[in-house]
């Protein structure tokens, strides 16, 4: 039995390098010296970085990923924060319904989407425009921002308001001072999540982008499929690299909260 | 001059607010969610239905290019070719999910979070990322086979990729952890206990095994396989830079016919031949687990 248990522990193990592998390779790769893919590299060097600064469409591709992202963020935050409070707080008959709409772009397959925008973009003028690829994305993005702040909601004690109404506080002030303050991190993490859907996306961003508007996936996209050097990897170093940034920025600002609460105790 | 339009503003939001006061709370609150849906009305419902109407009339009404999905043998063979895919890659997620699944929930928490970190790490890595490194690995100069020639162990560089089995390889790592996801959910539910009872009761380990465990994880193999099966028809990055010339998938048929030969009718009714199967799915999903297990996780 013991024999067993041992061969099963070793599967199991050889699973999970299947699984962690890939990810594995990709920051030593970026700092190889040759233009030929060498793992492990024998010499490092950050000149795979320093042809990605330098080179003014990965600058700018990057730049704009990243304003995108912004944009997307925004809209699909404003829109579903407005829709999960309406969610939340109406006592209607068929909310799943209205609930299963909203969030319905998660179950249709990205490339049909993406034909479906694409064939409404052209006309108006919107493919291979910021915009026209912010709107595409924030129609995905957008029920995940619902359900991130529908899950707060769920999780908020209305006594909470029912009591600052009762001490005289009306509608907005009670939104403002109470409820928004407690579904606060769902928002920014809805909006974080709608940001990282933006800045990872390709299908959509493939349809909708042009000459003057090349994200940084589809650039990367590009480069796979044309020639396959390590700035590729440099590149794929430096969007785990914003993906850690923004996951320190995140638990930072949480830990910095509970240091206030911490003070405000004391 | 200020003073005056801010406060003529005010007493029209007032007065708006007033007319508002005239709804009941809940149609206010539902008054909430109308931006989101006029926006999906416009950016996802609308673009939808243009394609529909596309498949049926262009130029006027027919019905050639819905048969022509049906009945022409190399858009016929696109479409077994999918489905094909994409039970052999469910089928693959099921045989390397269910080990590691098991372990996760079976180690106690502490070494299960760590494991789990392990699995969701590339779960948050870029598909793109992970195409590439795969290629570098499995390219003809690549990784495995350097690999493999420096061992000695064969004489010519194998093909890995740009075939079915850099297909594979690479969409199984993808939409592994949407296996892993609902066999946790489901296994960390089983009681333990239940096997230790049937091993002092005398049964084999085996077969406690395969009397109790294996059964009672029916319905978290069942809901990951319809899962990875229903992304797996859709799924688009990892097919289009990894598969073979010769082997693809829907997707990729869909994308080349629009935006390459701008064959606007012809993809419509490809994209709606994908979209009511995906559907089909799902509602069988639904039916069976309700919708909630399956919009959990990132899509993709």
């Amino acid at each position: 039995m013991k024999v067993a248990r041992i061969i099963y522990y070793i599967i199991c193990g050889l699973i999970f390098a299947f699984i962690a592998f890939p990810i594995a390779i990709v920051f030593p790769l970026s700092f190889s010296e040759v233009s030929y893919l060498q793992f492990p590299p024998e010499t490092l060097s950050l000149r795979w970085f320093e042809d990605f600064f330098s080179d003014p469409e990965w600058v700018r591709s990057i730049l704009l990923s990243l304003r995108v992202g912004a944009t997307t963020a925004l809209f699909s935050t404003i829109l579903g924060v407005l829709a999960a409070t309406g969610l939340n707080r109406a006592e209607i008959k068929g909310k799943e319904y209205l609930m299963g709409y909203l969030i319905s772009p998660l179950i249709v397959p990205l490339v049909v989407m993406a034909v479906g925008i694409y064939g409404l973009f052209a006309p108006w003028g919107l493919v291979g425009t910021p915009l026209g690829i912010s709107l595409s994305h924030t129609v995905r993005a957008l029920p995940y921002v619902i359900i991130n702040v529908s899950a707060a909601y769920q999780t908020l004690d209305r006594n909470l308001e029912w009591a600052a109404r009762n001490l005289g506080a009306n509608p907005l002030e009670t939104f403002r001072r109470i409820t928004f303050p407690l579904i606060k991190p769902g928002i920014i993490g809805g909006a974080f999540f709608a940001f990282i859907v933006s800045y990872d996306e390709i299908v959509l961003s493939l349809f909708l982008s042009g000459v003057d508007a090349t994200t940084l996936p589809i650039k990367m996209w590009e480069g796979i499929r044309m020639e396959m050097t390590p700035i590729i990897a440099a590149a794929s170093s430096i969007i785990i690299m914003v993906y850690i940034i923004l996951f320190a920025i995140y638990e930072l600002s949480k830990i910095r909260k509970k240091d206030k609460q911490v003070e405000q105790n004391n | 001059m200020t003073g005056n339009t801010y406060g003529a503003t005010k007493n029209k939001l007032a007065d708006f607010a007033q007319s508002l006061g005239g709804l009941s709370t809940n149609k206010r609150m539902l008054l909430l969610c109308l931006p989101a849906v006029l926006f999906l009305l416009i950016f996802f419902i609308y673009p939808l239905i243009r394609l529909l109407y596309l498949s049926f009339f262009d130029p006027q009404f027919t019905l050639e290019h819905y048969s022509r999905v049906f009945t022409e043998g190399v858009y016929l063979r696109v479409l077994v070719n999918t489905l094909n895919i994409s039970a052999q890659i469910t089928f693959f997620c099921l045989l390397l999910a269910y080990p590691v699944s098991a372990l996760i929930t079976s180690v106690g928490s502490k070494i299960g979070n760590r494991l789990m970190i392990l699995v969701l790490l590339p779960f948050w890595t870029s598909v793109l990322i992970r195409a590439y490194s795969w290629i570098v690995i499995l390219q003809r100069r690549g990784i495995v086979n350097e690999f493999l020639m420096d061992l000695g162990l064969v004489e010519q560089p194998l093909s890995l990729m740009f075939n079915r089995f850099g297909l594979l390889v690479g969409t199984v790592h993808v939409l592994l952890p949407f296996m892993i996801f609902p066999l946790i959910a489901n296994m960390s539910g089983i009681d333990k206990n239940l096997l230790k009872a049937a091993q002092n009761l005398g049964a084999h380990p085996v077969k406690s095994f395969l009397r109790i465990f294996l059964p009672l994880s029916f319905p978290g193999a069942a809901a990951g396989s319809l899962i990875v099966f229903v992304m797996c028809l859709g799924f688009f990055v990892t097919p289009a830079l990894m598969g073979g010339r010769g082997d693809i998938m829907i997707s990729v048929l869909i994308e080349s016919q629009v935006r390459e030969f701008l064959n606007w009718g012809f993809g419509s009714a490809l994209s709606f031949v994908l979209l009511a199967i995906t559907l089909l799915i799902y509602g069988v999903a639904a039916k069976w687990f309700g919708l909630s297990n399956i919009w959990g996780g990132k899509q993709i």
